[in-house]
């Protein structure tokens, strides 16, 4: 009877979890070049570059030396809705570090293209606007250049996250009906094989959503990775 | 006559008891001194006073604790506090004067707390504290200077630095004088102030002990002194996080496409036999080098095309081969029988970020690879040259991919064109006394050997998870004396792996022999298991036990067959496998290790 209420416990605990990592963000991260290269080709989008300190409205304010400069995506698919009053299919945000605390600017795609530009003008962001424009001469110097590699963060919400999880789940739930076995009273025995099933079913629909949506997985970062693949294929032939 | 013979025999009696017995017994209380002074307690550690401090702070600190050479945690071993303090009219800049160190931290002496300057939080905080120049980083100037703080303590010391004459005197004469009480049954020094020197001088001769000799033995290298441990390359982010090439440099070149190019390096990477790797070891080169203002960082590997190499293979060349329409990953049949018809061939393969987990940090953790890397002291332009020998014969590779061309397609061959001739190659390139014969050549190993008593610009040493845990043991300064023992060792998870009992990884001239009598108690070890299998099997009717009966013949037969391969030395058949990783690695790798610089960026900076 213990066990099967530490059973029990277990699976409530898990159930909030599992409803967690629902939903298509995708995180990755590259070079700023690269990402702007990327974007004018699947988006038809460019930032130019200039050294002015204002930006936001019609005028942009990507310093040259941001060029090389690491950025971290964050790209939520939302398919054909609103969000921030905008109808778009996705929301890409643009992080400064890797924690993806400080957003910089936030782009919405529609139908392939992009359809609205905002800056984050918050307080802790070290921009080029900001008052930290000195300080940022100063340590930053060119500091982060990145070119052609990307990574991959595997959260829950990601399709490896989600395989990964599920596949835990099933391990889980299996695990859990081989030791129901042991339970004694066969009603409660059925009860036990029940919650068993249930985490092994829930945890392989998971595995098999995260198979589908790494599928149909983000067009952006595909273009990324192929661009990524190129440049270093290139810069290898310095003949 | 039997007079004489008899007194001599009570002489001899006498004399034994006296004198043999007295050192058998010192000898054998030393032996045992030394065990348990070999796991003395181990108190170095930076303590933090501010407990509500970010984790990133907490954990780049414990990267530090482990950045402090080993002769100053082992030499003090005490708990050292770190408060942080706003330092006026101190500004923290990239300065590597000495003068500069004072504007990172102080001691304060009744207290045993070094003051830190609190810019560094911020420059933790927003990662510029890895920031460096040619001859320093933040990190470096911060190491610096808490060692310098740490050393005016009282008690203090640091154990790597050697005696001044006038110590070294005071010393002898109270290892004199406490051998002139042994003869009175006394050994304890009578001069006074002397139990202290020879205390401080009993840590010092273990301190010694433990840095040549093991080292010597752990790192496969008879200069110890030249090889940098280096476990960096078991992070993500590898030596990719670190922007080499972005500042103003002299070119070395420039490209047909009038690209600017700067050669940083080059290195011979050799990579130790492991378990489920090649038994004779692998070579690969590596370069380093900077187009615009982008590092390239690439490893060249020539070895023979297997079925792992078929991913990498599809991805590669993905836009010269035909897939089939419905299957993005299924090649059309005819590409299939070309890519079977490979399999005997050589095939180039590069790899960019190598020192990352990606590449060498795989093969660290799940194969138990030790990898070393000697960079070479030689010209750029000849490195470059090196370089567009591999290359074109990677841009070759990508053309007969592009034909299907099989007929000019080098066959792979174990003994006239394996991974080790490429390497020969661009060693007889270079000349001098990197030239190379086909002796010094023949295997990865003999190359290694070779390449080490030259002069190298430096040794990198990437630790595998065995020899990781057995380094992270000598760091505080306990000892490895059971370590080949499997069921004592501790770097192996005790006894996980009962397929040996004696790990035959004994190294230098003693170990030549050593190591062949570790196969020949492998061997009765295994013939005991065999027996025991034939005693069992009865039993093992009743009992599905995997360690009675038939299966401990097989696994008996099977191991005596291996540990003859130890002891005849030719090709040693068994390593020992990866283990589970404990928690505390796991912290220490996702957590402490990003913090830490990889060894190669000095070395990088430097060529600028």
């Amino acid at each position: 009877m213990f066990k099967l209420i530490l059973m029990f416990f277990t699976f409530v605990l898990i159930l909030p979890a599992y409803a967690e990592f629902q939903g298509k963000t995708f995180r990755y991260s590259t070079s700023y070049e690269s990402f702007d290269r990327v974007t004018y080709n699947l988006y038809g989008y460019s930032e130019s570059f200039s050294s002015q300190s204002y930006c936001g409205g019609y005028r942009t304010c990507y310093h040259p030396s941001m060029r090389t400069e690491r950025v971290y995506i964050e790209e939520r698919i939302v398919e054909s809705s609103y969000i921030d009053n905008y109808k778009a299919e996705t929301r890409i945000t643009i992080y400064t570090d890797k924690h993806y605390s400080r957003p910089y600017v936030t782009y919405h795609t529609h139908r392939g293209r992009i359809v609205n530009r905002s800056y984050h003008h918050n307080s802790h962001y070290y921009g080029w606007h900001s008052s930290y424009n000195h300080h940022h001469d100063y340590y930053y110097g060119n500091y982060y250049n990145y070119h052609h590699h990307y990574y991959y963060e595997v959260d829950w919400s990601t399709p490896e996250g989600k395989i990964i999880t599920g596949l835990h789940f099933m391990a889980t739930g299996v695990e859990m009906m081989a030791l129901c076995s042991d339970v004694h009273d066969d009603g409660l025995r059925a009860i036990c094989m029940g919650f068993g099933f249930g985490i092994a079913a829930s945890g392989s629909a998971s595995s098999a959503q995260g198979i589908d949506q790494a599928i149909q997985e983000s067009r952006l970062y595909k273009e990324l990775e192929k661009d990524a693949r190129i440049h270093a294929e290139k810069d290898l032939d310095i003949e | 006559m039997i007079k004489t013979c008899q007194s001599l025999s009570t002489g001899f009696d006498r004399s034994f008891q006296k004198e043999i017995m007295k050192h058998l017994t010192i000898s054998i209380v030393f032996f045992y001194c030394f065990c348990i002074c070999g796991n003395a307690t181990y108190n170095f550690s930076l303590n933090l006073q501010d407990k509500k401090l970010d984790s990133k702070i907490k954990y780049y600190f414990l990267m530090m604790e482990n950045s402090i050479s080993s002769g100053i945690r082992l030499g003090t071993n005490k708990i050292i506090n770190i408060e942080f303090e706003k330092f006026t009219d101190n500004h923290l800049t990239l300065n590597c004067h000495e003068d500069n160190l004072s504007n990172f931290s102080y001691p304060d002496l009744n207290s045993l707390t070094v003051y830190v300057n609190q810019d560094v939080l911020e420059l933790i905080e927003s990662d510029f504290i890895s920031q460096r120049n040619k001859d320093c980083s933040y990190t470096d100037l911060l190491v610096k200077s808490l060692e310098r703080s740490i050393l005016t303590f009282k008690n203090a010391s640091d154990l790597s630095t050697p005696y001044s004459k006038e110590r070294k005197k005071q010393v002898n004469r109270c290892r004199l004088d406490v051998l002139d009480n042994s003869q009175n049954g006394v050994y304890q020094p009578t001069i006074a102030g002397c139990q202290e020197l020879i205390d401080y001088d009993n840590k010092k001769i273990k301190y010694k002990r433990i840095q040549a000799v093991y080292k010597k033995k752990l790192f496969y290298s008879t200069k110890a002194s030249k090889i940098v441990v280096d476990p960096s390359s078991l992070t993500k982010d590898g030596l990719l996080k670190f922007n080499v090439c972005s500042q103003s440099y002299q070119p070395d070149l420039y490209t047909s496409t009038n690209l600017p190019v700067k050669i940083l390096g080059f290195a011979i990477v050799y990579m130790t036999p492991a378990f489920n790797s090649s038994q004779f070891g692998h070579v690969a080169e590596r370069y380093i080098y900077c187009v615009e203002n982008r590092m390239v960082d690439t490893l060249y590997e020539f070895s023979q095309f297997r079925p792992i190499n078929l991913n990498d293979f599809k991805i590669r060349y993905r836009e010269d081969l035909n897939f089939l329409p419905q299957d993005s990953n299924q090649l059309s049949p005819s590409d299939e029988t070309f890519l079977i018809s490979l399999l005997k061939k050589n095939y180039i393969q590069t790899q960019s970020n190598p020192a990352s987990y990606q590449g060498y940090g795989k093969m660290q953790l799940e194969n138990n690879r030790d990898i070393i890397e000697v960079w070479l002291d030689i010209d750029p332009l000849l490195i470059y040259k090196n370089y567009l020998i591999s290359l074109r014969l990677y841009k070759k590779q990508k053309e007969l991919i592009k034909t299907r061309n099989l007929v000019d397609w080098p066959d792979y061959d174990l003994f006239n064109n394996n991974c080790t001739h490429p390497v020969r190659e661009k060693l007889n390139y270079i000349g001098g006394e990197l030239s190379i014969d086909n002796f010094d050549g023949f295997l990865p190993s003999f190359i290694y050997n070779f390449l080490k008593k030259k002069k190298v610009d430096k040794i990198i040493f990437y630790p595998a998870q065995k020899t990781l845990r057995q380094y992270q043991m000598l760091n505080i300064g306990k000892s490895l004396n059971f370590e080949n023992i499997t069921f004592l060792s501790s770097s192996i998870d005790q006894g996980q792996n009962k397929f040996m009992l004696i790990q035959p990884d004994f190294q230098g001239y003693i170990g030549f022999f050593l190591n062949r009598g570790a196969g020949m108690v492998n061997f009765f070890s295994a013939l005991m298991e065999t027996t025991w299998g034939l005693v069992t099997s009865p039993a093992s009717l009743f009992n599905n036990s995997k360690e009675l009966g038939v299966n401990s013949i097989k696994k008996g037969l099977k191991n005596s067959l291996f540990s003859l391969s130890e002891f005849f030395g030719i090709v040693r058949m068994r390593y020992p496998e990866p283990t589970t990783i404990t928690p505390n690695e796991m912290d220490y790798l996702l957590n402490i290790l990003p913090h830490k610089e990889p060894a190669v960026l000095g070395y990088l900076y430097s060529k600028f």
